[in-house]
């Protein structure tokens, strides 16, 4: 017996995957080699301990691989979660496990083995390093570009207008030019002017002086002076009022403002990024955005591209989205079905990333496997994308309403030309009608 | 004194940056006056150290860590005697007769030598009287 045992443990030792087995009370009976080096606890130390208090991984407390595989008797198979070693470090591993039986066929306990995916993960990050910059993932060409010259854009405190559709990352971009810039240590504060009343923006751009109106009984800084330093990003530039346009061309152009109520100009010591989703060009030949407050924004323009235009992203971006949807929801998806993919690719994206984002994440919601299936997709999207899913016809019933309807339609509703079709009388359809709960559209 | 342990089925919840219930216990002088468990909810672990900072506890007990966690949560001002394990009751025992750093209580990998010069990346922290160990 001792040695069968020992020569088990030779077998053990020599694979190169972590190995461990326990009995049905949770407690560790096997440790191999493999197992030591990836968890950093010695086997005389995890023999005869709780497995959750020596494999601490991500999934011990929700989704246990090890328990569900002893409740169902079904083998949970590659699921990838992280344990915590004894130094603190998060370590990636893919999880496999299985019940363990004896030589009557009854379940003793069961088996765990994983595998260490740090270097795997460590090339995925490299990879996805080549195509990420600061936090923008592309490796579309226009896209590429921009990221090329934003150091220069971020170094030179110039005015920026980012121009974009809706959910093209336009603050994401200004995100990455204020981290890169030398005022990156001071705050970025991001106002949108399309959600402030107009009413309000003056006040909640430039603060107000104690009593410079009614109910006004303590100084408000504004968001020039929040962003005191740093950058200011204001963001749906094209939805502000006409006098506010003129209030904002003074700063730009003196470099001053003036908080309600005050006597005395501040100067304004900050960066102006703003963005629009429309064409602050085409708004100036209308004649509803000054054309003097547009050179002083248009300094340096960066035009973001939208999602349509750079397909060759959708696939990286998935990705991107399900690695942060899985650390977030502490689920573990491992990727697409090529259906999904064949129908996230031919989409256009009125909503671009931000849609794209909302469609991965509605999948997470659904999807109860490893893998994302077509039906985990929004019905809306799927629809839009011209894939809606059918459901499936599982009784005689939804076959005959199926076939019925069909053929009404094709003869404009006409119950007797569409029961001579079906070779019934035209009295039979009609009960089948009534039946089935089938009327004309009204 | 108010103290914080995460827990999981009676026991020490394996890893703090996954664990999903906290159990706050009020002592005055050694003995227990009160204890209520709280959800942790399921966040970014910035959001996560926030939340267990906003408990106001004075210590936190809890199994593994990640330095990510430790790291946040020490930015917070929040003391943390990691890499605990083993029953609660026995745990709050232990603790109320200082008796933490025995070896039973200390997580597999974090025995033979003084667990927190061992575990965790860092190589000194506070007893909850505030002496270094």
């Amino acid at each position: 017996m001792v040695k069968k045992d020992e020569a088990r443990d030779v077998i053990l030792d020599s694979v190169a995957d972590g190995v461990f087995t326990v009995d049905r009370k949770w407690r560790i009976t096997s440790f191999n080699r493999a197992a030591e080096k990836i968890t950093g606890v010695p086997r005389e130390q995890a023999v005869g301990q709780q497995c959750c208090d020596v494999f601490r991984a991500s999934i011990c407390e929700s989704h246990c691989a090890l328990k569900q595989a002893l409740e169902t008797g079904q083998p949970v198979v590659n699921k990838a979660v992280f344990i915590v070693d004894p130094s603190g470090r998060r370590i990636p591993i893919s999880v496999s496990a299985a019940q363990l039986k004896d030589k009557n066929n009854r379940v003793i306990g069961g088996v765990e083995t994983f595998r260490d995916l740090s270097v795997v993960e460590e090339l995925r990050r490299a990879v996805e390093k080549r195509h990420t910059y600061q936090d923008i993932v592309s490796k579309n060409k226009a896209m590429q570009e921009i990221f090329d010259i934003m150091p220069s854009i971020a170094e030179s405190d110039a005015t920026v207008l980012i121009q974009g559709k809706s959910g093209t990352g336009k603050e994401l971009v200004a995100r990455a030019l204020h981290d890169l810039s030398p005022r990156r240590k001071a705050p970025m504060v991001t106002v949108n002017c399309g959600a402030v009343p107009d009413t309000l923006l003056e006040s909640e751009l430039f603060g107000y002086k104690t009593g410079a109106f009614t109910d006004a009984r303590r100084e408000k800084p504004g968001r020039f002076a929040l962003a005191e330093a740093g950058t200011l990003f204001l963001d749906e530039i094209a939805d502000v009022s006409p006098a506010m346009q003129v209030r904002l061309l003074r700063v730009l152009q003196d470099g001053v403002y003036e908080p309600l109520g005050a006597t005395e100009s501040v100067t304004a010591n900050l960066r102006i990024i703003a963005a629009s989703n429309r064409r602050l060009d085409a708004l100036v030949k209308k004649g509803s955005f000054r054309e003097d407050l547009f050179y002083r924004l248009n300094v340096v323009q960066i035009a973001l591209p939208p999602l349509k235009d750079r397909r060759e992203d959708i696939p990286l971006l998935v990705d991107h989205f399900i690695r942060r949807f899985n650390f977030r929801k502490n689920k573990s998806i491992e990727g697409y079905s090529p259906d999904v993919l064949a129908v996230l690719m031919h989409y256009d994206y009125p909503g671009n990333v931000r849609e794209l984002e909302n469609i991965v994440e509605h999948a997470f919601v659904l999807c109860r496997g490893v893998i994302i299936e077509l039906p985990c997709l929004p019905p809306d999207f799927l629809a839009g994308a011209g894939r809606a899913p059918r459901k499936p016809l599982t009784t005689v019933d939804d076959f005959e309403r199926k076939l019925i309807e069909e053929t009404l339609i094709n003869h404009q509703w006409n119950r007797t030309r569409a029961a001579a079709e079906l070779g019934m009388h035209a009295t039979t359809l009609w009960r089948k009608l009534k039946k089935l709960g089938i009327s004309p559209p009204s | 004194m108010k103290i914080g342990i995460t827990v999981w089925q009676d026991r020490v919840s394996p890893v703090l940056d996954t664990a999903q219930s906290l159990l706050i216990v009020e002592f005055s002088g050694k003995d227990e006056v009160s204890r209520q468990i709280v959800r942790i909810p399921d966040t970014s672990l910035a959001q996560r150290a926030q939340y267990i900072s906003h408990t106001e506890l004075e210590l936190l007990i809890c199994g593994a860590i990640s330095r990510y966690l430790e790291h946040y949560l020490l930015v917070r001002g929040v003391e943390v005697i990691p890499w605990i394990g083993g029953p609660i009751d026995r745990v709050l025992a232990a603790y109320s007769h200082d008796q933490l750093e025995d070896n039973s209580f200390q997580l597999p990998g974090c025995f033979g030598r003084r667990r927190r010069l061992r575990c965790g990346p860092r190589a000194k922290i506070t007893n909850r009287r505030g002496k270094n160990t």
